[in-house]
């Protein structure tokens, strides 16, 4: 880093930026913990069934920590998160870990594999798009992208479930595994041919939407470097025009498309809740639906910290690699 | 001169007949005043459930536009509806009660609905006036000393023939008094592919959702999962932190009671080969002498004995197990006599203690939660991450929200036929009814598939929609402790008004019955069919007429008046 950097503005840059990165985090805890106690409504409402007695409602609102003050509740909050204890949730009476926890690796699974594809899919089909400029293949991938960008997910999810799950029979209709199936470990879970079976349908229309980001942006960044005055001399040294739009004008697009994707791999973590509830699959967008309309505030609030954090750190992450990829960064810092 | 006294003359006249006037004018306000107000008609939002957001506007329409009335909706999330019902927050409003075994019994239903010790009843203590308190779901406020009476009554009585002598008496007053006006009860409708299984057994108010029929419904050839849909998450598997159906459900399976509800909506002896009511030291009838069958087992081997019950009642009394505990501080002494036999001591007579406690409180094995109740800081709050019962399955694994498995228990004293049971989470009412239909699942469970899906189902090979009988009901509720519903002859002109038949036939077309009392014609054993002469048919003229005749008046726009 110090071979790249002066250090004197590495530290300084990385010192106030982690700063801001804690102080974000902070603000958010205290944030979603008074925001969702603020909304209309009592949780044990939802959570206390009527017909027990006002003694065990007491007893169980004792139980919960709800019959202290919000400042209490927040204190013993805070202070349970640093020993990564998020609590007990109402509604399944189990550790909210046991909750989130597998619904996170889900989540990831699911979502990696759809931007994965998706962000691959969208480069090349950027790549395409201005290799095939002023031909129809152009036109008709610009309006192939705009229709899968402004196509709502519900939409595209229903009719794919509808044609290939329901019609063909080519996939199953939802969930992450085939009904009854028990996987003991962790490789055993995630490694198998029947979850790529359940996988493919939800990541493909997942993806139909995610690709279109990363192919507008390809697209564009390639066409600001275009006409760049270097690719005259690379021109003239003899390289094939292939060789040239993917090797220097695409090359040098890149930068943007990464920043992009990196974003995009933060808010990812909060899951995609409409293909999650089209297609079963158990993962933290969903749970966080069903958690909110239960008030089960242990894990909401985990699930929106967990969520945060990550498009926190991944913002983080994003600056210090912009950093190292844009020189015209570097050169502000030492002004 | 003259002229100025004629002006004077005139003015005073003209500021006489203002004043008069005005007077008058003040005298129409105060008749005004008299309007019955707008009423607030509590929903939930239209998406919740389509039927009662139907239901509910076509009788405020009828009784707007016959009575002159006002009543306006008022939309609020489930949870806030059910808050300010609790709370007594509110002029009139629909539920849909749900028919959970325990609600077949006649006196649990009366006293959690419409039992209050004094008038002034909330269900929250903050604003309760009424230090005697009530039913926990009394959310009319109804109070009635004759009713009360005799719901102390029949809870006394054991013989069934009595027992419903009084009961009856209860619905009919229910019908005549109106706290609320109970709609029609839904038929349970749950699908079922046929390509695997077959000879179903289905319970009132669950459907195909009971134990009964999971562990009795037949297998047609060797592949033995049964694979169950439900919309309804499972909440907990901890059985003394249960609180609702879909986990009675799951726990109905895993552990075992001393007595079932049994297909007829009755309590039989279950784990208790032999029971008998006996006297004790509170009085006649107060002690239940059970004999434990020999051939009980838990999960992991070990007998079931009296002790085990004895450790249950105490767990359930002294961490105040949330369903269990008002039930079963009325047990106030439990002994054991044999190591197979105990007695249960009642503070006082209670013919629903088998159906209302002793068919719902779960045999714990003391050899593991004594541990439980010694070294967690909240015992009730055990998250139980292995549970050992010694019901007909025992638990394999539970992918929260997505599916729990469970496989049967070979030392089980009663024939279960599946080999495997696994109960999938479905986000929709859509895809549940896909995958039966694709035989991904056999049959489903909880919430009853809606009529359009069931239609539209009509007719698929393999695929079969079980209609049965409910207890559950759907009702308009009135907070009958103010005006204007504690006014008999106002709900009178209301029920005349109530287009039941246009309702039922609008929202649930031919998937309900008629019911005009909360104990329903699913409810075989303690339905009086005579409440049906007792309900008013519809006939708008005769409301009016019974308004009139009360002193109701309408002003120059229709709207209807409280009497003079």
């Amino acid at each position: 880093m110090g071979r790249l950097l002066p250090e004197a503005v590495t530290t300084r840059f990385l010192i106030a930026r982690t700063g801001v990165m804690f102080l974000t985090a902070a603000a958010l805890l205290a944030i979603q913990f008074f925001l969702f106690r603020l909304m209309p409504g009592d949780p044990t409402a939802s959570v206390l069934s009527g017909g027990m007695s006002p003694e065990v409602q007491a007893e169980l609102k004792r139980l919960w920590g709800l019959d202290q003050s919000l400042l209490l509740q927040f204190w013993s909050y805070v202070n349970n998160l640093l020993r990564l204890d998020f609590g007990v949730s109402f509604y399944r009476n189990v550790p909210v870990q046991e909750v989130v926890l597998p619904r996170f690796w889900n989540t990831i699974v699911f979502m990696l594999t759809a931007m994965l594809w998706a962000n691959l899919l969208g480069m090349a089909l950027g790549v395409v798009s201005i290799a095939r400029r002023h031909r129809p293949l152009e036109g008709l991938l610009i309006v192939l992208g705009s229709v899968a960008r402004a196509t709502p997910l519900f939409v595209t999810g229903m009719i794919f479930l509808l044609i290939f799950a329901y019609h063909l029979e080519w996939f199953p209709l939802g969930g992450m595994h085939r009904v009854g199936a028990v996987y003991s470990t962790f490789w055993q879970r995630y490694f198998n041919l029947d979850l790529v079976h359940h996988l493919i349908l939800p990541t493909l229309v997942a993806g139909i939407f995610y690709f279109t980001t990363p192919f507008f942006v390809m697209r564009t960044s390639m066409l600001e470097h275009l006409h760049d005055d270097h690719l005259l001399l690379v021109r003239a040294k003899g390289a094939s025009p292939f060789r040239v739009l993917l090797k220097h004008v695409a090359r040098n697009a890149l930068n943007p498309v990464i920043t992009t994707t990196a974003l995009s791999l933060g808010f990812a973590v909060g899951g995609q809740v409409v293909v999650e509830t089209i297609f079963r699959w158990p993962g933290l967008g969903s749970e966080l639906v069903f958690s909110t309309f239960r008030r089960d505030y242990p894990v909401v609030q985990a699930i929106f910290f967990l969520i945060s954090l990550t498009v926190i750190v991944m913002n983080y992450l994003a600056d210090l690699v912009y950093l190292f990829l844009d020189p015209r960064l570097r050169y502000e810092e030492q002004r | 001169m003259l002229r100025q006294a004629k002006i004077i003359l005139v003015a005073t006249l003209v500021l006489l007949a203002c004043v008069l006037g005005g007077k008058a004018g003040l005298a129409d306000d105060k008749a005004q005043s008299q309007r019955v107000p707008t009423q607030n008609f509590l929903t939930d939002p239209q998406g919740y459930s389509v039927a009662f957001w139907e239901a509910s506007q076509i009788a405020m329409d009828t009784w707007n536009k016959e009575l002159g009335t006002d009543f306006k909706r008022q939309v609020e999330e489930h949870d806030q509806v059910i808050r300010k019902m609790f709370e007594g927050d509110y002029d009139c409003g629909v539920l849909f009660i749900m028919g959970s075994p325990v609600r077949l019994d006649p006196g649990f239903l009366f006293n959690t609905f419409f039992y209050a010790s004094c008038p002034g009843f909330y269900n929250r203590i903050p604003r309760n006036q009424c230090a005697g308190g009530g039913g926990a779901l009394n959310f009319p406020g109804y109070f009635n000393p004759e009713f009360n009476r005799l719901l102390k009554a029949q809870d006394q009585i054991f013989d069934y023939a009595e027992r419903k002598k009084i009961t009856d008496r209860m619905a009919e007053m229910i019908v005549q008094d109106r706290p609320v006006l109970v709609l029609f009860s839904p038929y349970v409708v749950h699908l079922m592919n046929t390509k695997r299984w077959q000879n179903e057994k289905a319970m009132p108010g669950e459907g195909l959702g009971s134990a009964w029929n999971v562990m009795g419904i037949e297998p047609k050839g060797d592949d033995k999962v049964l694979r169950v849909g439900s919309t309804y998450a499972v909440p907990s598997i901890n059985p003394m932190a249960v609180t609702r159906t879909q986990g009675y459900r799951v726990m109905d399976l895993l552990y075992d009671t001393l007595f079932r509800v049994d297909l007829e909506g009755k309590a039989v002896k279950w784990m208790a080969q032999e029971a008998r009511v006996t006297d004790g030291p509170n009085g006649r009838n107060t002690a239940i002498e059970i004999n434990l069958r020999p051939d009980l087992k838990f999960h992991d081997g070990e007998q079931v004995t009296a002790d085990d019950v004895l450790f249950t009642v105490d767990f359930a009394r002294k961490f105040k197990a949330p369903d269990l505990y008002n039930y079963v501080k009325r047990v106030v002494k439990a002994e054991k006599t044999g190591d197979l036999s105990l007695t249960l001591h009642l503070s006082e007579p209670w013919s629903g203690v088998f159906h209302v406690l002793l068919s719902k409180m779960y045999i714990l094995p003391e050899h593991i939660w004594s541990k439980v109740a010694q070294e967690e800081k909240e015992p009730i709050l055990w998250p139980n991450p292995k549970p050992v019962g010694s019901g007909p399955f025992k638990f394999v694994s539970w992918d929260k929200g997505a599916q729990l498995v469970m496989d049967r228990n070979p030392d089980y004293f009663a024939p279960v036929n599946p080999e495997r049971l696994v109960r999938v989470k479905f986000e929709s009412m859509e895809t549940l009814a896909a995958a039966v239909e694709r035989g991904e699942i056999d049959l489903q469970w909880g919430e009853p598939m809606n009529a359009a899906i069931v239609e539209r189902m009509a007719g698929k090979a393999q695929v079969k929609a079980v209609k049965l009988p409910n207890h559950g009901f759907a009702m308009f509720t009135f907070r009958c402790v103010k005006a204007p519903y504690n006014d008999p002859v106002f709900m009178e002109a209301l029920e005349y008004c109530l287009p039941r038949d246009l309702i039922m036939k609008r929202v649930y077309p031919g998937l309900a019955q008629t019911a005009v009392s909360p104990i329903p014609p699913g409810n075989k054993a303690w339905h009086n069919p005579r409440v049906f002469d007792l309900a008013k048919p519809f006939d708008p003229k005769k409301a009016r007429e019974v308004l009139k005749n009360a002193g109701y008046t309408w002003d120059d726009q229709g709207r209807l008046c409280y009497p003079r």
